[in-house]
């Protein structure tokens, strides 16, 4: 299986400083936030990864280009293993880059039909890059996700969380059906339902598993809410027509990174869970309370 | 008033240990929530008055410079979808500051003395606020304490005023500690920065943190100074030459005015936690977050 990240954001949220460089290469620790993105897909094991970025968009490519001037720099100084991480990227899987052609419109599906070529008659993981799971084993909920697929087949496995009621408005919400053949089957995405209405309290975050047919659909659907291309109009003709499950988080957490605030809380999270700043890190944090 | 109105910022540094980030990008361009580390410190000197600022930086490193530049394309974007407000600190800085732009050449040795020397001609005969990148003042109004250091070399005249705080016995051994002598003359005069010793003989617990007044002698001292330690042109070096056969003083981080340093990830993150603190919209959502943690 291929897996598709969307990192074609403006990330203005993150203004001024992605003035220098796309909101994707933020950092997250010393490593930039689609990078993690890059290392869960491998975690469960894929080994083609395409990441669309914009038009004219060449600083991720780079990111993930080889330099040997910096290599010869790091031997020198005996210091090479702090490409480690990115060594293993380069062992493991091949990273293909794409531009989103500007006659493409805005939204969260547009990234998926740039990739059309390169996704071809298979079955896909698609990513949004403002998304991350924070797991204790990288890569699991995505692996359980495509056992899921695989065992069940359906369109589209979707993943989600469960969210305090009080704050189920601001996300997608999914309704399921009950289907005793499979299991977490939904009826339909909702937007932004109140705690009232909302039909269940799992919040539809950006790991999808479709079936490339979707494409054909997404392709012609039209524009919707905010003049945007939505993928998860897509997903939600898929749910109506066909079948399509939820796949819940179970060990891990959902966070977002799409603006300052949610962002520090990742970093705050992923320092925790490394061992070599744990101590350290949890006086600091109790002396700030 | 004050004589002085420049500033001098290092950012010439590899930043490893921010690797493999900063394979894209400097170090100084590291964010501290939306904007990058060494906007900081910019701010920090127009905050104190500073209306001419040197940034030395790596040679061939044109990205600090860039993001610095106004970028049409990027403006018309902002305009066309009302979110220019997002470039109001850039904006306050161009009209408030002239920034330049120095690349410190390859023949220079490595360390904090040799951006002084990269920036001889910037500086001419003036004296000058020092700045090392790493280093982060938190305070709640930008500039304060250096304003402070400012009105301190203002009314003592020495030939340097030095930033320390007091770090305590645990972390002194980490940075040079400040060796003061008695001079009634001079409150807090130093007769010299002895470099990260042990706590039992450290002679005080005052760490040296990156900021300093300096007068233009440094330079000189500067340029004809040998490197020492780790083969590096020290600063420290300079200044215990000039505490030796001149007057320097120190100035201590107190009150709300805090120093911090982001030379590596886990300090970065503490740097970003304790601005956020001070960032009236995003305060208390981060602190109930961070109380629900531990």
């Amino acid at each position: 299986m291929k897996a598709v990240i969307a990192a074609a954001g403006r990330g203005t949220r993150f203004l001024p400083v992605v003035k220098s460089y796309p909101k994707e290469l933020v950092p997250i620790l010393s490593k930039p936030n689609i990078q993690y993105l890059v290392e869960e897909a491998i975690g469960a094991g894929i080994t083609d990864i395409a990441i669309v970025t914009r038009v004219g968009e060449d600083a991720i490519q780079k990111y993930f280009t080889p330099d040997q001037d910096l290599e010869k720099y790091l031997i020198e100084n005996n210091k090479l293993a702090y490409l480690d991480s990115l060594k293993d990227i380069w062992s493991k899987a091949k990273l293909t880059f794409i531009q989103q052609p500007l006659s493409l419109p805005y939204g969260t599906g547009s990234p998926a039909l740039a990739a059309k070529e390169f996704i071809g008659d298979q079955p896909f993981i698609y990513m949004y890059g403002d998304d991350m799971v924070v797991e204790p084993k990288t890569g699991n909920f995505l692996s359980e996700m495509i056992t899921t697929f695989e065992k069940y087949h359906p369109d589209a496995v979707i993943a989600t969380q469960e969210v305090p009621w009080s704050e189920i408005s601001r996300y997608g919400c999914i309704k399921y059906i009950d289907n005793p053949k499979v299991p977490h089957q939904i009826d339909t995405l909702l937007e932004k339902m109140s705690p009232e209405t909302a039909p269940s309290n799992n919040a539809l975050l950006g790991r999808f598993i479709v079936s490339n047919k979707i494409l054909e659909h997404t392709a012609t659907q039209g524009l919707s809410r905010d003049k945007e291309l939505w993928w998860t109009d897509s997903i939600n003709f898929y749910a109506q027509n066909s079948v399509v499950v939820n796949q819940t988080i179970k060990d891990g957490q959902w966070m977002t990174t799409g603006d300052p605030l949610r962002w520090l809380k990742v970093n705050i999270a992923m320092a925790l869970k490394s061992d070599e700043m744990n101590s350290d890190f949890k006086s600091f944090l109790k002396s700030k309370i | 008033m004050t004589n002085i109105t420049k500033a001098v910022i290092a950012a010439a540094g590899r930043g490893t240990r921010f690797l493999p980030v900063v394979k894209s990008y400097p170090k100084e361009l590291v964010p501290i929530l939306s904007k990058p580390n060494i906007q900081y410190l910019v701010e920090e000197a127009i905050g104190a008055g500073i209306t001419d600022i040197a940034i030395v930086t790596r040679v061939g490193e044109d990205a600090i410079q860039k993001y610095f530049t106004p970028d049409q394309d990027l403006e018309k974007y902002l305009i066309e979808n009302n979110k220019l407000a997002y470039l109001d600190s850039l904006k306050d800085i161009w009209s408030k500051a002239k920034l330049t732009f120095i690349q410190q050449p390859l023949s220079l040795p490595y360390g904090n003395g040799s951006p002084i020397i990269a920036a001889k001609e910037f500086i001419g005969a003036d004296s000058f606020v020092y700045m090392f990148g790493d280093d982060l003042t938190v305070e709640n109004t930008s500039g304060s304490f250096l304003s402070q250091m400012i009105s301190t070399f203002d009314q003592y005249h020495p030939s340097a005023v030095i930033a320390v705080k007091d770090v305590g016995p645990k972390e002194i051994s980490r940075y040079g500690s400040a060796q003061y002598i008695e001079d009634p003359n001079y409150p807090h005069r130093i007769s010299a920065m002895l470099e990260k010793l042990p706590a039992d003989q450290a002679p005080s617990t005052f760490g040296q943190g990156g900021r300093f007044i300096l007068s233009n002698k440094v330079v000189d001292i500067l340029s004809t100074q040998e490197t020492g330690l780790g083969n590096e042109l020290w600063l420290a070096d300079a200044v215990n030459n000039l505490a030796k056969n001149d007057i320097v003083v120190t100035q201590a981080f107190e009150g709300d005015s805090d120093w911090m340093t982001t030379g590596d990830p886990l300090r970065w993150l503490e740097a970003n936690i304790a601005v956020a603190l001070k960032t009236p919209d995003i305060k208390d959502d981060l602190l109930a977050f961070i109380k629900n943690l531990i």
